[in-house]
């Protein structure tokens, strides 16, 4: 397998929400997995409450991509992550998507109440912070958008 | 027990509340406004969640993402401090329907003392002395009025129901300021707290604040325990309290303390609280208020007594049964606390916020500090100004006097200003000495304020 396969399956892993990839032909195969993912047989919750603290905690001071800066969307309240309008539905945006202006790309759910997550920019999504079902903290970053106009 | 209970609240009575769970084993939430995030309670706490922006209506006063909070880290209990939401029906009524213990009496009794109208009415029915004065709310328009304050007679001072803490009050001292006093009492209240309604006080010349701190269980015990004397005070804002107070003989304790003991089964009263009252020069004592929550100066009673107020309002709050009688509350010595706020004492108290460039608190025997300062910390503007309480035990009054003296001095601070200097003139002046002081102590003796 050459250098360049093996960088495309990377950038596939990194641009997308794929979190393990698994490759075989006749003369090679590769693994791959993404590094952050903490597969866990717990609940969301169960984890956080065991870890003592929610994900995303660490302050990022501008949030970069490529080394690009990028807009944060931020969780305007507390309360459960979630990406789709139910377990039924399919998620409401994806890693590499394009987003409107008001699109709504999140729910969060507290006390019951489900409130949406608009979109404030126009742009791409390059990273989804949270993990579906996770709680989240007033302010804690969601999405990073990269609202500059492709060249 | 709880397992998990999250605080609702900040500064330094966040951390009091931490180290009494700390201490019974269970976990806890520090919860904190993005102005906090690097505040002493965050750091202390098990877990922290991000409640809101700066302000506190959008985060410390925030219900729904305080409760949320509470959802998500599995919290099975919320402390709510003093102030904020410590005496808001909403919040505990919330904390109810959410199946979260609120630590802290009933709904009812906080709506019932929080009602300062409603209060007094009920402790008149209840055969309990309270400041003459009206019953009923008043009506600007009402012509009874001018005959009402002239038989209660001048000067009078006009309130807000729904005030408290020294806050929405305007003192009368005749009938041609009455009714302008009254419209602007109105409107202040209004403003302040979102009730307009104001009642009539006779206003006790050359008083004092003696108030009583109670415990109950929910099985109808309830306990006193030695008064706090809070005379001194700026703008009806305490700055210097001492237990038990120097004009207070052992009948006279017990009096009082049983009648503080009325006032709280009268409103089925659990978990800890205050009841205040006004002591005249004649040694007649009048009912003023209650105050639903734990208290800045509960330590004061603790170091007196040798009680863990707090971890008793949690115990309480799990409906565990008190264990002792208030003959059986012991005092040991004498103790006075002193509020260190981060103001500047020259410049008439001007709010003195900022980065603490260095810090040296004080030590040795019979010297507590309860605060959530740190060197490098920056207060910030957004919040109450107390930023630490000083606190000394001494076998007399005499020798806490002398420790208290001791502790302001060794207090080293610079990057911000405080009221240090002011309580050290209090302490040092020899009307305070002498124990013969009323609530016009620093008016008359310290400052012109």
């Amino acid at each position: 397998m050459q250098t360049e396969e093996i960088k495309k399956f990377l950038e596939l892993i990194k641009n997308t929400d794929i979190e393990e990839l698994f490759w075989e032909s006749n003369d090679s195969k590769i693994s791959l997995k993404r590094a952050d993912v903490t597969a866990s047989q717990q609940s969301p919750q169960q984890e956080q409450q065991k870890n003592g603290q929610i994900e995303g905690q660490k302050k990022q001071d501008t949030p970069m991509f490529n080394g690009k800066t990028v807009t944060s969307i931020k969780s305007p309240i507390v309360g459960i992550f979630y990406r789709a309008e139910s377990s039924d539905h399919p998620p409401l945006v994806m890693e590499g998507g394009k987003v409107i202006s008001g699109q709504r790309v999140a729910i969060i759910e507290a006390m019951k109440i489900m409130r949406d997550v608009l979109s404030p920019v126009k742009g791409k999504i390059v990273k989804i912070l949270v993990e579906n079902g996770h709680p989240v903290q007033y302010g804690q970053d969601l999405f990073h958008i990269d609202t500059e106009e492709p060249k | 027990m709880f397992k998990k209970i999250l605080i609702a609240n900040r500064g330094e009575i966040a951390v009091r509340i931490i180290r009494a769970c700390n201490e019974l084993g269970i976990k806890t939430v520090a919860v904190h406004s993005e102005a906090d995030t690097d505040a002493l309670h965050v750091k202390m706490a098990d877990e922290s969640i991000c409640i809101g922006p700066a302000p506190a209506t959008d985060s410390y006063l925030n219900v729904p993402n305080i409760i949320s909070a509470a959802t998500i880290t599995g919290a099975d209990a919320i402390h709510p401090g003093y102030g904020f939401l410590a005496e808001n029906t909403y919040f505990a009524d919330v904390c109810e329907s959410c199946k979260i213990k609120f630590i802290g009496p009933s709904k009812e009794a906080i709506q019932k003392m929080g009602d300062k109208i409603q209060a007094r009415k009920l402790m008149e029915k209840a055969g309990i002395p309270i400041v003459p004065g009206t019953t009923e709310p008043l009506k600007l328009d009402d012509p009874e009025i001018p005959k009402i304050a002239k038989k209660i007679g001048y000067p009078i001072i006009i309130k807000a129901t729904a005030g408290g803490g020294g806050k929405g009050m305007r003192i009368v001292t005749s009938e041609e300021t009455l009714k302008m006093a009254i419209s602007t009492a109105q409107t202040e209240a209004k403003a302040a707290f979102g009730n307009d309604q104001v009642y009539i006080e006779k206003l006790i010349e050359e008083p004092k604040h003696i108030e009583f701190q109670i415990a109950a269980d929910k099985f109808g015990n309830t306990v006193y325990f030695p008064e706090r004397e809070c005379t001194v005070q700026r703008k009806h804002q305490k700055m210097v309290e001492e237990s038990p107070s120097p004009v207070i003989d052992n009948n006279l304790r017990k009096k009082m303390g049983r009648i503080a003991v009325k006032a709280a089964k009268s409103v089925n009263y659990t978990t800890v609280g205050t009841i205040e009252f006004i002591l005249d020069k004649k040694g007649d004592f009048f009912f003023l208020e209650m105050n639903t929550r734990i208290q800045v100066e509960h330590p004061v009673t603790e170091m007196t007594t040798q009680t863990d107020l707090v971890k008793e309002m949690i115990k309480l709050a799990n409906d565990e049964k008190l264990k002792y009688d208030s003959e059986d509350i012991g005092i040991f010595g004498h103790s006075i606390e002193c509020r260190i706020n981060a103001e500047d004492s020259e410049k008439d108290f001007l709010p003195s916020p900022g980065k603490i460039e260095s810090l040296v608190l004080p030590g040795g025997p019979g010297v507590r500090i309860d605060t959530h300062i740190y060197d490098g910390y920056t207060v910030p503007p957004y919040y109450d100004s107390l930023i630490a309480k000083v606190i000394v035990n001494g076998r007399n009054r005499q020798e806490s006097i002398i420790r208290m003296r001791r502790a302001l001095k060794e207090f080293r601070i610079s990057g911000i200003k405080t009221t240090i200097p002011i309580q050290t003139k209090i302490l040092q002046h020899d009307v305070f000495q002498k124990g013969d002081y009323y609530t016009n102590f620093i008016v008359k003796h310290i400052y012109g304020v």
